[in-house]
Parts: C-alpha cells; sequence; structure tokens
C-alpha cells in the first residue's frame, strides 16, 4: 500500500496529503527543495502517535512542523521526511485556581495569553512572533519573549509535558527525571530530535496592575549601553526593554517627523524601556529610570513609547523603512556579557566595514543586557552571498569568544557542526546519548542540532 | 476612458514582493487567515501561497493556469497584507493573479457566469425591488446605492434607509441601474469590471451626482477603492449617520463587527463606533478590531465556493463574542451579518448597525420591533 494510504489508515482522523502545491508551501524557501516527502495534520494525539509507529517501523524520517518560522534552518532535515504539522493540536485548559494552563502543541502563545486573560492572568511568554508560533515549537527551541528578563525562556514555567517519542509510544515527564531519567529538560531545547511535544502545563502569574514606558535617544551606541548599565546598577533593570541604532540604509526612510525629531536631537540610537506592577512602585520606577537615562540621552515625547508597547510584536521602525526600500531584515541573536558589548559591537562593525555591509548594519539589546543582536538589512539577492556568509562567519567566530551564538531559533541546520559543539559544550554530549537512547533508528529531525543518525551510530 | 486606480503588476513586481515574503519567514499572515482556517494546510495560507507563487509564476501560462486554488481559495479580506511586515502584500498580488487566470480563461464557471449575468442584467440575483426609489428626485447632487444585495433580498433596508435620511433633510437620488462590479472584480474579469464601471459613472454623471451613500461596504469598496477616478465621493450610510445629532438609550452590550471593506479596506472605524455610542450602547471589541479585523469568511466569492470552509471563520467570530458577554454582534454588512448569524444560531442575535440606528431614531419601531434588546 502507497505511503499516503498507509497514514491515512494509521491516523484517520488526520490530513494526509503529498500535493505538489502543499509540498511546496512546507519547504525550505532557502534550502533544497524535495526534502519533505508528504505531509500529516494529525487531529488527535493518537494520530501523532499511529504516525511515529508507522514511520519508525519503516525507518521514514519525521519532521515535526509548528509555526513554521524556520529561523534557523530547523525544518530542513537532512533526508526526505515526512512533515508532522502540529497546529491543529491546540486544546487550552485554563485552571485558573491553581495558576496553570495546559496548552496543545499547536497552540500560539497570543492564544494562550487570550484565554488567561479572561481570567486576570497572563502567559510570559511573549515572543514578536507570538500569533505564528506554537507552544510545541516554542518549547523545542526554548525560545525566548520580550519578558524574558523576569522571566526566563518560555521553558522555564513548565511543570510538565506529554511527548509522543519516536517509536510511537507517550511519555508524561515533569521536572524531575524519571525512572528512565526523563525530564521537561531532556526536551525542552532539543528542537524535535528526541520526541513530539504533545502538550505542557505552565504557571502562569496575575496580570500586572499597570505599566510605564519611556523613550531615550542617544547620539552613540556606547551612551545607549552606558545608560542600561547604569539602570542595572540602580536596581531599576526594566522589565522589558528593545534599543539599538538605527541601520543607515532606512534610516532616510523613517517618517518626515521622526526624521526630523532625531537629527534634532542627534539621535543614532533608540531606547524604549517597559515597567510593570503596582500603580505606586512603577510610577516611581519609571520616574527613576528616566532621571538616570537623563543623564545619557534625550527622552523622547512620550507619544512614541505609547505606541511602542502595545505594537510591540511588529513595531519595528527600522523594518517599516526596510519594507519600503524592499530590504529585507536578516537577525543574529547573541549572548554577550554586558561588560563585552561594547568590544563585540566594535568588532562587528569592523566586519561590516571588511564585507560592505556597515550601511545596513544595526546593533540591538532586547530585554536583557546580555540579549545583543545584530541585524542587517540588505537587498534579497545579497542573502547567502560570499561576503555575506564571510560576515556570518566571523560574527560567529566574535561571538563564541566573547560570548556565545544564542539558540532563541535553535541552531537548527544553518549552523555548522563546529559551531553547535562549542556553543552547546555539555548539552550536546547529552543530547547525543538520548537521541541515540530514544531514537535509534534516527527519524526524528536527521541532520538538526545533532549529527544525523548514521553518524551517531558510529 | 479614465485611468483605472489599480494598475496591474509585471511578473517580475509580483516576485519582488514574494521575494520579500520569502526572506521574513514569519507567518503573520497565518492567524486569522479564512482559507488557512478552512483548510488547515500552509499552502492556504498567504505564505504557503506565496511560495506556490514563486513556483508557478516563472513557469508562463501552464504556470499561471495551475493557480486557481490559490487565487480562488481566498475571502480578499485583505488581512493579510494588514498584518504584513515584510512587504509580502499578498492582499495586492491576489486579483492580479486573478486577472491573469481571465485571461487564460480560468475562471470558476460559478464565478465567471454569476459576474457575466450580473454585469448584464445589472444585478448578481435573478430581480432587485425598486419600490424604494418611488418619489425620489432623478437629479440631484447627493446619490443613494443600497447594493443589489440589499435590493433583492432585503428592500425592507433601502426602504428604512431612504426613511432615514429624509429625517435627516437628504433626499437622495436613487442609483440602482447598475451592478458595482464587485462579482466581474473578484472573478478577475477585468475588462468587465472596468466597462461596467464606465457605465456606472456616467449614469452618475447624468444625473449630476457628486457623493453616492452607500448601505453596503462591498460596493462602497468597490466604487471607493478599485473604480477609476471620477471626482465622486462614497461614503457609507454608518459615516452620515455618526454625524447626524442622534441619540438613544438601548442599553446593550453589542460586540461590533469590522467587515473587511469598510474598517480595513475604507478605514470606516470610528462612525459606526460612535453612532452605537450615541444611541446607547456599549461597544465591545473583539480581539481583531478595525484595520486588522478578523474576516467572516464570507468575502471575495469565498463562501460560495467553499460554504463549509468559510463558516469556520464565523463560528470563531461568534463564539468569542459570547466569551466577551455581548448581548448580540452588530456590523455594516449584510454578508458579514449573514454569515455570522447563520454561525450564531439562536445563541445570540446579530444585527445591522441600521437596526439599531433606525429603531433609535424612529422610537423603536422596525427591525427590533417585539425583540429582547430594549427592556
Amino acid at each position: 500500500m502507497p505511503l499516503l494510504d498507509e497514514l491515512r489508515s494509521a491516523a484517520p482522523d488526520a490530513v494526509v496529503s503529498a500535493d505538489s502545491d502543499d509540498l511546496l508551501a512546507y519547504r525550505d524557501i532557502h534550502g533544497e527543495s524535495g526534502r519533505i516527502s508528504c505531509i500529516v495534520v494529525p487531529g488527535t494525539n493518537e494520530d501523532v502517535l499511529a504516525v511515529l509507529r508507522y514511520c519508525n517501523s519503516h525507518e521514514i524520517p519525521v519532521v515535526p512542523w509548528g509555526g513554521g518560522t524556520n529561523l534557523a534552518g530547523a525544518l530542513t532535515p537532512s533526508r526526505r521526511a515526512v512533515a508532522v504539522d502540529m497546529k491543529r493540536l491546540n486544546t487550552i485548559t485554563v485552571e485558573p485556581d491553581s495558576l496553570m494552563v495546559k496548552a496543545g502543541a499547536g497552540a500560539t502563545p497570543d492564544e494562550v495569553d487570550r484565554r488567561l486573560r479572561v481570567h486576570g492572568l497572563r502567559f510570559h511568554h511573549d515572543p514578536w512572533s507570538r500569533r505564528s508560533a506554537t507552544i510545541g515549537g516554542a518549547l523545542a527551541l526554548d525560545s525566548a519573549g520580550t519578558l524574558y528578563h523576569g522571566y526566563g525562556r518560555v521553558g522555564a514555567e513548565v511543570v510538565s509535558m506529554t511527548v509522543a517519542l519516536p517509536d510511537g509510544s507517550i511519555v508524561d515527564v515533569d521536572n524531575d527525571p524519571d525512572g528512565r531519567g526523563l525530564s521537561t529538560s531532556t526536551f525542552i531545547g532539543s528542537e524535535g530530535v528526541l520526541g513530539l511535544i504533545l502538550e505542557a502545563t505552565f504557571m502562569v502569574h496575575p496580570t500586572p496592575e499597570t505599566y510605564r514606558t519611556a523613550g531615550f535617544g542617544f547620539r552613540k551606541l556606547e551612551r545607549m549601553v552606558d545608560g542600561l548599565q547604569a539602570l542595572a546598577d540602580a536596581d531599576l533593570h526594566p522589565d522589558s526593554f528593545i534599543g539599538g541604532s538605527i541601520p543607515r540604509a532606512v534610516a532616510a526612510l523613517q517618517p518626515a517627523t521622526e526624521r526630523a525629531m532625531m537629527k534634532a536631537l542627534g539621535i543614532r540610537c533608540g531606547l524604549f524601556v517597559y515597567y510593570e506592577g503596582e500603580e505606586g512602585p512603577v510610577g516611581e520606577r519609571t520616574s527613576a529610570a528616566v532621571k538616570v537615562l537623563s543623564k545619557y540621552g534625550k527622552k523622547m515625547p512620550q507619544k512614541y513609547s505609547d505606541e511602542w508597547w502595545p505594537n510591540r510584536h511588529t513595531y519595528f521602525e527600522a523594518n517599516q523603512g526596510a519594507v519600503e526600500a524592499n530590504l529585507m531584515t536578516h537577525v543574529f541573536d547573541l549572548i554577550i556579557p554586558q561588560d563585552s558589548t561594547l568590544e563585540m559591537a566594535g568588532r562587528v562593525d569592523v566586519l561590516a566595514a571588511e564585507t560592505g555591509f556597515t550601511d545596513a548594519l544595526s546593533h540591538t539589546l532586547f530585554t536583557a543586557l546580555d540579549a545583543y543582536t545584530v541585524a542587517l538589512y540588505i537587498e534579497p539577492n545579497r542573502f547567502g552571498s560570499p561576503e555575506f556568509r564571510a560576515f556570518e562567519h566571523g560574527l560567529n567566530e566574535a561571538a563564541l569568544e566573547l560570548g556565545t551564538v544564542m539558540r532563541i531559533h535553535g541552531y537548527g541546520s544553518h549552523f555548522s557542526p563546529d559551531i553547535v559543539r562549542r556553543s552547546l559544550g555539555d548539552r550536546l554530549a547529552e543530547l547525543v546519548q538520548s537521541k541515540i537512547r530514544l531514537d535509534p533508528n534516527g527519524i526524528l529531525n536527521p541532520g538538526i542540532l545533532i549529527p544525523d543518525s548514521s553518524e551517531v551510530d558510529r | 476612458m479614465t485611468d483605472a486606480k489599480r494598475a496591474r503588476l509585471s511578473v517580475e513586481e509580483v516576485l519582488s514582493h514574494l521575494e520579500l515574503c520569502a526572506s521574513a519567514e514569519c507567518s503573520f499572515c497565518r492567524d486569522g487567515c479564512p482559507s488557512y482556517r478552512a483548510f488547515l494546510l500552509e499552502s492556504k495560507a498567504p505564505r504557503g501561497k506565496n511560495r506556490v507563487l514563486m513556483k508557478r509564476l516563472p513557469e508562463g501560462d501552464d504556470g499561471i493556469r495551475s493557480l486557481s486554488t490559490v487565487a480562488y481559495e481566498c475571502s480578499v479580506c485583505g488581512r493579510c497584507s494588514e498584518v504584513c511586515i515584510s512587504g509580502g502584500d499578498t492582499f495586492s498580488i491576489i486579483p492580479e493573479i486573478r486577472a491573469r487566470l481571465a485571461e487564460e480563461g480560468s475562471v470558476p464557471n460559478v464565478l465567471e457566469k454569476g459576474a457575466r449575468d450580473a454585469m448584464k442584467t445589472g444585478t448578481p440575483y435573478s430581480s432587485k425591488d425598486r419600490s424604494w426609489a418611488d418619489g425620489l428626485p432623478g437629479k440631484g447632487k447627493v446619490g443613494y446605492f443600497p447594493g443589489c444585495n440589499f435590493m433583492a433580498n432585503e428592500p425592507d433596508v433601502p426602504k428604512r434607509t431612504v426613511h432615514l435620511l429624509g429625517r435627516l433633510g437628504i433626499e437622495p437620488v436613487p442609483i440602482s441601474d447598475h451592478c458595482c462590479g464587485g462579482p466581474a472584480f473578484n472573478a478577475g474579469l477585468t475588462d468587465l469590471f472596468h466597462e461596467n464601471a464606465e457605465a456606472f459613472i456616467a449614469d452618475l454623471k447624468e444625473k449630476g451626482v457628486r457623493k453616492v451613500i452607500l448601505s453596503c461596504p462591498g460596493c462602497l469598496n468597490i466604487l471607493r477603492n478599485e473604480f477609476p477616478k471620477s471626482g465622486v465621493e462614497f461614503v457609507h450610510l454608518v459615516q452620515v449617520l455618526a454625524e447626524a445629532d442622534v441619540s438613544g438609550r438601548i442599553g446593550m452590550r453589542v460586540a461590533y463587527h469590522d467587515p473587511c471593506n469598510l474598517g480595513r479596506k475604507s478605514y470606516v472605524v470610528d462612525p459606526p463606533r460612535a453612532l452605537l455610542k450615541a444611541i446607547g450602547c456599549e461597544v465591545l471589541e473583539f480581539a481583531d478590531s478595525g484595520p486588522d479585523s478578523a474576516c467572516c469568511g464570507g468575502g471575495g466569492g469565498f463562501a460560495t465556493l467553499h460554504p463549509d470552509g468559510s463558516a469556520v471563520s464565523s463560528t470563531d467570530r461568534v463564539t468569542e463574542a459570547l466569551e466577551m458577554g455581548a448581548d448580540a454582534i452588530v456590523t455594516a454588512c449584510r454578508t458579514c451579518r449573514d454569515r455570522l448569524a447563520e454561525a450564531a444560531g439562536d445563541r445570540i442575535p446579530v444585527y445591522l448597525v441600521l437596526d439599531l440606528a433606525d429603531g433609535t431614531i424612529d422610537g423603536f419601531e422596525s427591525a427590533l420591533e417585539g425583540g429582547a434588546v430594549h427592556d
């Protein structure tokens, strides 16, 4: 019986397709085509288990699909695979009295948060992609969002998970290792190579009573970094923030009023800070922060920061300019200790000059003092070019020397095994051991994060 | 011939949009897309469609002919472009692809026949009731165009509207000879659409009309955003009523659903809310409202071609209104009203803004008569 019929028979509630248009939509647009042989959209957990049982017994690779942003190539397996799209498994159960929520793998952070808001609660994972990411995908990459400073990554609040293992069995895990040594941490951040997360239960928190924001402009990146450090020293680290330089390639495309303001204030960098909590303390902390930052930069009109926070998931000043100029944005997320930020920025400036990306370059700090992002605003045809690769290589080497490559989007297939090994260290050895134990046939996401199963076997 | 507002896109221009979409990988457009909600496959969401387009468009005529499902499994609600952060702009691409499919003779039969019949007879329906126009002047600066949907299926609405406008001192010139051309535009039959538009505008000029009040947001979008420039102003009835001095004490909590053609495409967001508040409603907002509003699933021929899939989006909307604790859902579009009412069943009433405003001004008669909404 052909593969499609077998899968339809095994998973009766699933949508199964090998239509050429469907396959196109699931392929890695930047990678090689043809690596997805068919698509399964399970309607139940039992469908997932049945598909895994079938694929495992026939040694057919499986790539789990969540939101599909694929920023690090975690959806580009090294062998032809069946894509299992988890988005229909999106059941959400709120337990307000115990401050917990159980969410299916396919639910989005936005859907979870909306269900919690009714109860005066909120979800701690608040990435810019909150309406397109999925719980399963976020946990598989252990993503971070705008509330990272206060709550950590998405996995930090998990209390238990249900996971489908590659052999089609199911396991419930919590934060303590079970008899087989499996716990939530086995699967969080494992990029779908050990099991398919079916659902997860999270601790949740009351919605803060209120919040305040403030925006500042700085003449130099150094002034902004110093200002943020001064806030931290004064015990005023913002509950969230975003700040960075505005790339020359798009600065000219800012709306005229903003351009005039930036010119008048001599602004080369912008920073928005956010504080939340009870009315009195939030007001006091924000006022204190404004006082501190005023020594380093100039306060922007309040309307800019007022606009920022409600629109934080889509509010990218530079990105708006990039869209106008038909430029694409490529982002490199790094972890650079605060005391090395400026050294890293200096190295990146030199690297950009050497590779011709000076005008395209933007430095950003996001939510935490060590969460450092480099963005390039470039014409689509420069993505993947030799100079782009040279910039990327130099950036990764500098990052690994001064800090590390951040993995909020995973390592996927875009990073070289050497970069992954140097970034993950002992964690990679643990993952390899778990892979050998849980997925001896190497069917789950082959070639992603760790070498393909054939190499593991050797 | 006057200049068409919507410029045709070349294959290269379409591909440059698609490159930007491909580079972003964000998929913001999937959330709330009626087509994706109906089929639950990436290929039915805007980003997935863009990937298919990137592959098929450069393949020439054969590639274009294969794009029928991409182009017509879409409610043309425009939300994908509203939330897009990459510049991919799928919403601008879909009409272009439909136009190319029409040139290749690949429009779905049900849409093509409907469009050609509508342009020939002046309505996509078997008849239209013009009795609402009795006694109105033949010439004047302000016209009223109810839209074929109301004239054929709910002739009471044009009558009540004319009555209301009369109370506001407006005696409009009736506009009813031609269809707005929406069926031709949605099918991609651009030549037919422009031929009809020229005739529509000529009719307005002959009657001396400089401003047209409309009841149907779909017609408003076509006349305001897709017609050749004519110097005529097109406004929706809610805009006229919102500017009038009306008040009421209805005392309902209503969830206002922005029709895509009104809130997103025509940016008429505040007037219906202001009007509802003025007549005593508490207006509850859906999480996605205003220009970002979710679609009811009924537009662009989508409900005709995929009725079951269309129902998924309207059911989502009703569920959200119930969770908000609304007494009723209110909208300004007949298609939205019908889709939502069908999904709501007897769980929550669904009204047109006119139903509430009309009742208030006339002393709670007509649509709300006997209802439980004015206690």
